[in-house]
């Protein structure tokens, strides 16, 4: 028992010993200090970021450039996500005072109210427009105007890098009326002269161009001028079938024409309700009409190009760098070191054999090597754990060498003769007198391997040796590869590989330099 | 054992070990999945004919290529094709071309691509480790090592889109790929001793060497490190020997100090491990050549084994690399006895 304790309060000791001398290595400390913030990221980046870094797309317009850009030259002209409509989701009474409804000709039986009960699956509540089945003055196919819009103001100069807009209607109850409805978009100067005002009328659609109407036996028929029958039920939301969506690479044209300038604009939806029968009626509900104005620019980083966060791939890469690069590199110094252990303590043909091998894969080139392999490993897709049992099985043939020539010396010293005469085995051997030899090697060799996997990982992502389930650094540079103008896309991964393998190449260093202590006398 | 006992020792290992790598080389591409006949024949092909035709086709190109043979046999000719460097032909879907000469489209771009970015790394890292090995501990010092960390362990790749980023698609000062521009190759022919030679112009050379800039840049940017942290290493190491303080007391020259004592002294693992760097002539500009698309062996390579499944090209390749690597070592073991006559062989 007190020899345990001895031996623990030893090893403390001696751990508190390396502890001081490690912290009078700078550039030890330093590498240590990178690498704790890596692992911190590695593992908070769920935390630290609410976006996934493959599924969320479409955060903001495709490759949007960082949004402190915008305070700096050359940025002037960009823009974020813009989303004039709060409560597009029409959960609450207080839309009636955000959205400006209005009904023409006014005539007392159509109205517009908030309705509580009924909405679009998903959002509580929409806006009812209501026809009341009344005696009215208004003439058989004469036209009832009712326009729903928001005034907003468009801070930006630039365009927005994508345009989303949107609407779902609910036909209730519809009966001797057709109804038409589209989304526009007017441009309303300060000035407000009127030449200046011009609306544009960005989509419209008719549901399925066809009359609808509900005879008062309350069986839902639908027909047309040409006859033919649709399928929708008229008691389903109706949204365009394809969503209008403007791009800034695709519709740059378009987007320059809708928002020249910032300034005030009405974005809205006007129903245009036909009156075919004497008498009529109608409750037609809408919810979630909506404009989003995506930016030219986004978060910390930017996005890219398919509107994904680079922060949140950045964070999540951080995770695939380390988990490559010390599970290749535990691999690789494992395998030499039990190679050059055996190597070395075997002797003779054993010996012969397993450095023969060990020269045969050092002479075949690296890289193409890794290559060839993971083509015959994996199928068709590839996947992370090939790449790192790749990487770790093409990695240790230095270190095996270096194990087996340092074991070669151990075995002959005078303290493994006296434990063999006493009859030691060969593990007792092993385990005792020559592992805690060749320990500071394998820490050594541990920290200064992991740069090279974490650089092949990359070089292989780049090369479209791609596991599509990991965003890892490679993979974005891979993907950015044609697009070199971006910077904000292309320099943040490489700087983090060179980061984090120079942390380790740091921290290398200064074990080299503790753990074999003639390495200190030449500072 | 003297010299040529060592010698005849080293090369009795080096032919067993070329026949190790051979042997491994050939496992490798066996074991390799998908059908190598099926591509030869090419799937533009392979639309206009009917299944037996394909079949018929695909056993011609088995017997051509001796796939049809048992495995022993299959081996014994690969050996005798590799040892004998009669190579054969490229697969059909390359267009069969003799090996040699379609390898030397590609081979001399690289060497041209790696020799001078060796060169030019040994050179820089060799006077900036001297430097900083004199001024020891100074600013020069930490600034020229962290710099040399930093771009040893900067991804090649990276550092190619950078400079295509910035000389070439922003400042359109450089060609961002390949080797030479688009204009027909005008060769000046001489008529030297009745024979005739034929030279590349002034204006191609001066082309490839615009092109040279980026990739050797990244190239050497990648290797001057480690020369020039082993050249520290070891000026550190005889900058404390007795003869260096030997002549200082003789009032000599720092500059013959540094250059004549010194660094002749400290000079012998540098020049072997620039040796070594011969032994990546081939197979190193990897992904620099293929991110500035250069036409050069590490290119073809990639292309090889994930455009055109052309294994007869890869196993040429794979075995002039391996060969390259085992005679730098070879020479770079020679070098350390006729450079430094205290090392016996044994």
């Amino acid at each position: 028992m007190t020899t345990r304790k001895a031996r623990l309060a030893f090893n403390i000791k001696r751990l508190k010993g390396f502890a001081q001398n490690f912290r009078r290595s700078k550039r030890g400390m330093l590498g240590v200090l990178i690498l704790l913030v890596a692992v911190l990221v590695a593992i908070g980046a769920p935390w630290m970021t609410p976006y996934h870094p493959i599924n969320s797309t479409s955060l903001a317009g495709n490759t949007a450039a960082p949004s402190w850009y915008r305070y700096f030259p050359g940025g002037e002209d960009l823009s974020e996500n813009f989303y004039p409509i709060k409560d597009s989701d029409f959960s609450s009474m207080d839309v009636l005072n955000e959205l400006n409804i209005s009904i023409t000709p006014l005539v007392q039986n159509v109205f517009v109210q908030h309705s509580s009960d009924v909405g679009y699956p998903g959002s509580p509540g929409s806006l009812a427009i209501i026809y009341e089945r009344a005696v009215d003055t208004l003439p058989v196919n004469s036209t009832i105007k009712i326009v729903i819009s928001k005034e907003f103001y468009y801070p930006y100069s630039g365009i927005p890098g994508r345009m989303m807009l949107g609407s779902n209607l609910l036909l209730a109850r519809i009966d001797g009326i057709s109804v038409q409805a589209s989304l526009f978009l007017e441009q309303k100067w300060p000035s407000n002269v009127r030449e200046d005002l011009f609306q544009y009328n960005v989509t419209t659609w008719n549901f399925g161009a066809v009359d609808v109407r509900l005879f008062p036996r309350g069986k839902p028929e639908v027909y047309t001028e040409e006859n033919f029958t649709i399928t929708r039920r008229v008691l389903d939301w109706i949204s365009p079938s394809s969503p209008p969506i403007y791009d800034a690479q695709a519709a740059y044209v378009a987007l320059k024409q809708l928002f020249p300038k910032a300034g005030n604009y009405v974005f809205g939806m006007e129903l245009t309700i036909r009156k075919l029968e004497p008498t009529a009626e109608a409750v037609i509900y809408v919810d979630k009409m909506n404009i989003r104005l995506f930016g030219t620019a986004f978060g910390i980083m930017g996005t890219d190009n398919v509107g994904r966060d680079i922060f949140t791939q950045l964070v999540y890469g951080t995770r695939i760098s380390l988990i490559v690069g010390l599970l290749a590199t535990f691999l690789s110094v494992f395998i030499g070191l039990i190679v050059g252990l055996v190597a070395a303590y075997m002797g003779g043909i054993v010996d012969e054999v397993l450095m023969r091998f060990t020269d045969a894969l050092l002479v075949l080139p690296g890289l193409p090597l890794i290559i060839v392999l993971m083509a015959v490993l994996s199928q068709s897709q590839y996947n992370m754990t090939t790449l790192i049992v790749v990487i770790g099985f093409l990695g240790w043939m230095g270190f095996a060498r270096v194990v087996r020539s340092q074991v070669l010396t151990l075995k002959e010293r005078p303290y493994v003769e006296a434990a063999k005469a006493v009859g030691a085995g060969i593990p007792y051997i092993l385990s005792r007198h020559i592992l805690p030899n060749v320990i500071s090697l394998i820490y050594v060799t541990l920290a200064l391997s992991v740069p090279g996997a974490i650089v092949s990982e990359a070089a292989l992502s780049f090369l479209g040796f791609i596991d599509v389930a990991n965003m890892s650094w490679g993979r974005m540079l891979q993907i950015a590869q044609g697009r070199p103008e971006l910077w904000w896309w292309v320099i943040p991964p490489g700087l983090c590989i060179a980061i984090l393998s120079l942390s380790f190449i740091l921290l290398g260093y200064a074990l080299d330099e503790i753990l074999n202590p003639k390495l200190r006398m030449r500072r | 054992m003297g010299l040529r006992g060592y010698v005849a020792k080293r090369l009795l290992y080096t032919f067993f070990l070329i026949l190790f790598v051979l042997t491994l080389n050939f496992i490798i591409f066996e074991v390799m999945p998908g059908d190598p006949t099926e591509f030869f024949i090419g799937s533009r092909q392979q639309q206009f004919m009917t299944i037996e035709e394909i079949k018929a086709k695909m056993a011609a190109i088995m017997h051509q290529w001796g796939l049809d043979q048992p495995l022993h046999v299959r081996y014994i000719t690969y050996l005798q094709r590799m040892l004998t460097w009669n190579f054969g032909e490229t697969s059909p879907n390359t267009g069969s071309k003799p090996i040699i000469p379609y390898l030397m489209d590609y081979l001399p771009n690289t060497i041209v691509l790696m020799g001078f970015s060796t060169v030019l790394s040994i050179v820089i890292g060799v006077i900036l480790g001297v430097i900083a090995a004199y001024k020891r501990g100074g600013l020069f010092d930490s600034v020229s090592v962290i710099s040399s960390l930093i771009t040893f362990s900067l991804p090649t790749f990276w550092m190619g889109l950078l400079l295509i980023s910035i000389f070439s698609t922003n400042l359109h000062l450089l060609p961002a790929n390949r080797a030479v521009g688009d204009f027909m190759p005008l060769w000046n022919t001489y008529h030297l001793f009745g024979t005739e030679i034929a030279f590349p112009t002034m204006v191609e050379i001066q082309d490839r060497l615009i092109h040279l800039i980026m990739p050797v840049t990244v190239l050497t940017l990648f290797q001057y490190g480690n020369y020039l942290l082993l050249t520290r290493a070891t000026m550190l190491e005889t900058l404390t020997e007795d003869y260096i303080m030997t002549a200082k007391a003789k009032g000599l020259k720092e500059r013959t100090i540094i250059f004549k004592h010194a660094l002749k002294n400290a000079s012998l693992p540098i020049i072997t491990s620039s040796a070594l760097a011969l032994g990546f002539l081939i197979s190193g500009a990897m992904i620099t050549e293929t991110v500035f698309s250069y036409p050069g062996i590490g290119k073809l390579t990639l292309d090889s084994i994930m455009v055109s499944m052309n294994y007869p090209v890869l196993h040429v390749i794979f075995y002039i690399t391996a060969l390259c690597v085992i005679l730098a070592n070879l020479i770079s073991d020679l070098l350390y006895g006729i450079i430094d006559p205290r090392i016996k062989y044994g």
